[in-house]
């Protein structure tokens, strides 16, 4: 039933603080599903819940009550190496700071993900060479990261979030650290992405003009998810307008 | 306010503070061990007859101080890259930089001095007891050898309140000048090699020539003399740093050039960290490279020593115990011999002008006499057929001898073997001889002692006859002479093995706090642990081996500097090596340990 759906949360429940300590409850029952080649953007503010929830998303946390499928599994009952191989090869991710690593080319950087699959090196380059291509970051694939610019290091982050075709793109604030230019530029890539290869994004932010490039936005409030907005055929500009006037009298 | 501030930041890290104290402390205390010998005129003198001693000593110093210097730097470091974001963090809270700098001042101070006053008296207890329990395992006899002794204290302390300041003028003034953002946002950011091929060969070629001199000074000591040193010490670093710098970075670039290699698993990623290391590393891994070489070599060398004793020993004498006119008490005493062979009893007469062997017994058991071995020092045992005996016993004498009392040969008697029948008519004092062998005289020694005692006061003429009276003589003469050397060795050795492995831990884990991120994205990028774990282990063991694997060619090369005073300096290096190793090996544990505990930490979950 749920196996169609990218992702799946039922019922997520997040304390933190042990029992009989003083607790506080980061969400509170929250469930929404990802269909396949969906863009899903998550807004709220500072202190809404959103990090917890995406960390559970990404499965670098543990909800304590409720279930989290992503592609058909429920990452909560996974552990160890088992979780650590779902996350390689289910999850992309891409984070405000990059998070890419110094001591490596963006080529190497890339192929990292394929590497951890061991794959073989034969199908590394071409692999890596058309996810490059396909974000405009060929030229400067044997820079290493401290040699090029915020915006070419998060398309790379980008690529190497993709590179092994992963059921889900996690994005964490990705445009926070660019420039107005760059951050259109990844967000005109994303959609792209999204519209002609089909990858499923779901995007965390408190941005309303990078949350205007998705499908369906989800409004989370105070561990729950107040709001649901759906773009339909509109325009991305009206769509931001829309945003912005929900913005406007959900945080009221 | 902010110095509980300060202090709550130390409570919050206390495990790394701990690493950081005691790792002073051990630099502390090394540095006391090596000076009580160092500054021990007096115990080098009574030691060693070698006049270079001193010198020896003083070189050392020399080294030591500059390795300690370099040590409290990456010390230092480590400190310092702890609590940069703790400062910077009260500097944007409106913290003035000159209290700041002041705070980092006393900081560095109070645990410098901390640690060096415990330092010392770790360093004095670590002496006796180093010293105690070598001077028991070597059976050395190290006069004048002193663990609490007052210059030692005075310079070790001295130097290290020197040190210590300049620590804590250096943290301050780094503080103040750095940016508060840099502070915060403190990163080493790996850059690119620029390095050309040909620069790495050149490189190479000029460090395999530097080494190549080293290696020739030490092999030609006998010609340069003390010059030796001071050449085979500069080439040697000099060698070591350029070939890390051209070798290890090539093979680095061959290995990740073959992608069917490095694109498996974290291997790319391994290798990157490795060659990024090797870079900022290089003038530590040839440091440590040559203090392995001293440590390891020092113990070699001492051990040399130690097992030259019994060679030595019994080098000029037949038996190991001759035993004259035995009672049944005294043939049941020397039962307590482990691995006793060769008994034979030997019927003998002898006055000034003659001695007298009987031909029965003779047959029966061959007497044992040394012999020369080509150029070696050691000489060979062989039996001595009744026919050699009287055709050439001038070259028995020692053989001869060696049953009697007094040295009678020696003094110009002849030799006669004569049958049963005729000894009994031959004039001259008649003894009953029982001889004995052993395999081990080590073993043996303190038996071979008590029962050489019981013999000499039997007859006293024998102890006159010193070192060619009896083995143990030559045993307690040579033991004497050698054990003060291996005790030096021993001692060394392993001061200098602390400091060198404790220089190179504190180095890699002065850089963990800046690669916490990349294993935590690495995680998070799905990483299992174990191989996460597995990519640690290698690039750390990569470190600790290549100095290692240098060090060890070192020392295979130095160990011609003893050829003149060791009979083998070669002789049975598994012993040395394996000791080595095993202890290097737990320095390397213990490393990771330490690391992984840093860098892998879960501040959730």
């Amino acid at each position: 039933m749920t196996a169609s759906k990218v992702v799946a949360l039922k019922d997520i429940n997040k304390t933190y603080g042990k029992a009989g300590q003083k607790q506080y409850q980061a969400l509170k029952g929250i469930s929404f599903d990802v269909e396949p080649g969906e863009f899903v953007g998550i807004m709220g503010a500072s202190g809404s819940g959103k990090t917890t929830l995406l960390n559970i998303l990404s499965t670098l946390d543990t909800p304590t009550s409720g279930s989290v499928d992503i592609n058909g599994t429920d990452v909560t009952k996974l552990k160890g190496d088992k979780l650590a191989d779902f996350r390689a090869k289910e999850i992309g991710f891409i984070f405000q700071d990059f998070n890419l690593l110094e001591s490596l080319t963006a080529r190497e950087n890339i192929a990292l993900p394929l590497a951890l699959q061991n794959v073989s090196t034969k199908k590394i380059q071409p692999a890596v060479e058309k996810i490059a291509a396909s974000l405009g970051i060929s030229a400067i694939l044997d820079s290493y990261p401290s040699e090029i610019s915020g915006g070419q290091k998060q398309r790379v982050a980008a690529a190497r979030a993709l590179v092994h075709e992963p059921a889900i793109l996690f994005g964490d604030e990705p445009t926070g650290a660019l420039d107005s230019q760059s951050a259109r530029e990844l967000l005109e890539t994303m959609k792209r992405l999204n519209d002609e290869d089909d990858v499923s994004i779901l995007l965390v932010t408190h941005d309303p003009f990078s949350a205007s490039y998705a499908k369906r936005i989800l409004f989370i409030k105070d561990g729950v998810i107040g709001k649901e907005l759906l773009r339909g055929d509109m325009p991305r500009e009206q769509f931001y307008g829309q945003i912005l006037d929900e913005l406007g009298t959900f945080q009221k | 306010m902010l110095n509980k501030l300060a202090l709550a930041g130390i409570k919050n890290r206390f495990r790394d503070y701990a690493v950081l104290f005691s790792g002073l402390i051990i630099g502390s205390a090394i540095f006391y061990m090596f000076m009580t010998l160092a500054t021990n005129r007096d115990f080098q003198n009574a030691n060693s007859s070698i006049s270079a001693t001193p010198f020896i000593f003083m070189f050392g110093a020399v080294l030591l101080t500059i390795i300690t210097f370099v040590y409290i730097i990456y010390a230092n470091n480590f400190l310092l890259s702890m609590r940069k974001h703790d400062y910077a963090t009260f500097m944007m809270l409106g913290a003035k930089s000159s209290k700041i700098s002041s705070l980092i001042f006393t900081e560095t101070m109070v645990i410098g001095l901390g640690a060096t006053v415990v330092g010392l008296a770790l360093g004095v207890g670590a002496t006796a007891l180093v010293g105690k329990f070598l001077m028991q395992a070597l059976d050395a006899t190290a006069s004048h050898f002193a663990p609490f002794y007052l210059p030692a204290i005075l310079t070790t302390a001295i130097f290290f309140v020197i040190l210590f300041l300049l620590a804590a003028i250096v943290n301050a003034a780094k503080m103040r000048r750095t940016p508060v953002l840099e502070l915060l946002r403190a990163d080493s950011t790996p850059s690119r090699s620029n390095r050309k091929n040909w620069q790495l060969a050149l490189s190479a070629v000029a460090g395999i020539a530097s080494l190549a001199i080293g290696y020739w000074a030490m092999a030609e000591i006998a010609v340069l003399k003390l010059m030796s040193i001071p050449i085979a010490m500069v080439t040697i670093v000099l060698g070591s740093y350029l070939l890390f710098n051209a070798v290890v970075v090539a093979v680095i670039k061959l290995l990740k050039r073959n992608q069917n290699f490095a694109n498996k698993g974290l291997r790319n990623f391994t290798l990157s960290q490795i060659s990024f290391r090797v870079r900022s590393y290089t003038a530590i891994l040839s440091v440590v490279s040559i203090l392995f070489a001293l440590a390891l070599g020092a113990i070699t060398v001492g051990l040399g020593f130690y097992n030259e004793v019994p060679a030595m020993a019994q080098n000029f004498n037949s038996y190991a115990l001759v035993q004259h006119d035995p009672s049944p008490k005294d043939v049941a005493a020397a039962k307590a011999l482990t691995g006793a062979y060769g008994q034979a009893n030997y019927q003998v007469k002898s006055n000034k002008q003659v001695v007298t062997l009987r031909q029965s017994d003779l047959q029966a058991h061959p007497l044992i006499a040394n012999q020369a071995n080509g150029d070696d020092i050691l000489q060979k045992k062989v039996r001595v057929t009744t026919k050699e005996l009287t055709a050439t016993p001038q070259k028995y004498i020692e053989a001869i001898d060696s049953l009697l009392i007094k040295a009678r040969m020696s003094a110009g008697a002849k030799v006669q073997v004569v049958s049963d029948g005729t000894f009994a008519q031959t004039p001259g004092t008649a003894q009953t001889v029982r001889v004995y062998r052993v395999h081990d005289l080590r073993a043996n020694a303190k038996t071979l002692t008590k029962l050489q005692n019981v013999e000499n006061k039997k007859f006293p003429a024998l102890a006159a006859r010193g070192v060619a009276g009896s083995t143990a003589a030559s045993y307690a003469l040579f033991n004497a002479f050698c054990s003060g050397f291996a005790f030096m060795g021993f001692f060394l050795g392993i001061a200098f093995l602390a400091m060198l492995a404790s220089t190179l831990m504190f180095k890699i884990l002065s850089g963990a706090d800046y690669d916490k991120n990349r294993y935590q994205m690495l995680r998070k990028m799905g990483v299992r642990e174990k191989l996460l774990r597995g990519s640690i282990r290698h690039e750390l063991f990569t470190l600790f081996a290549l100095p290692g694997v240098l060090g060890v060619v070192h020392v295979l090369f130095g160990l011609k500097l003893f050829t003149s005073l060791l009979l083998n300096p070669y002789d049975k290096l598994y012993l040395p090596f394996g000791i080595f190793i095993v202890l290097y090996l737990l320095y390397y544990l213990v490393t990771v340990w330490l690391y992984e505990g840093i860098v892998l930490r879960q501040n959730d979950r």
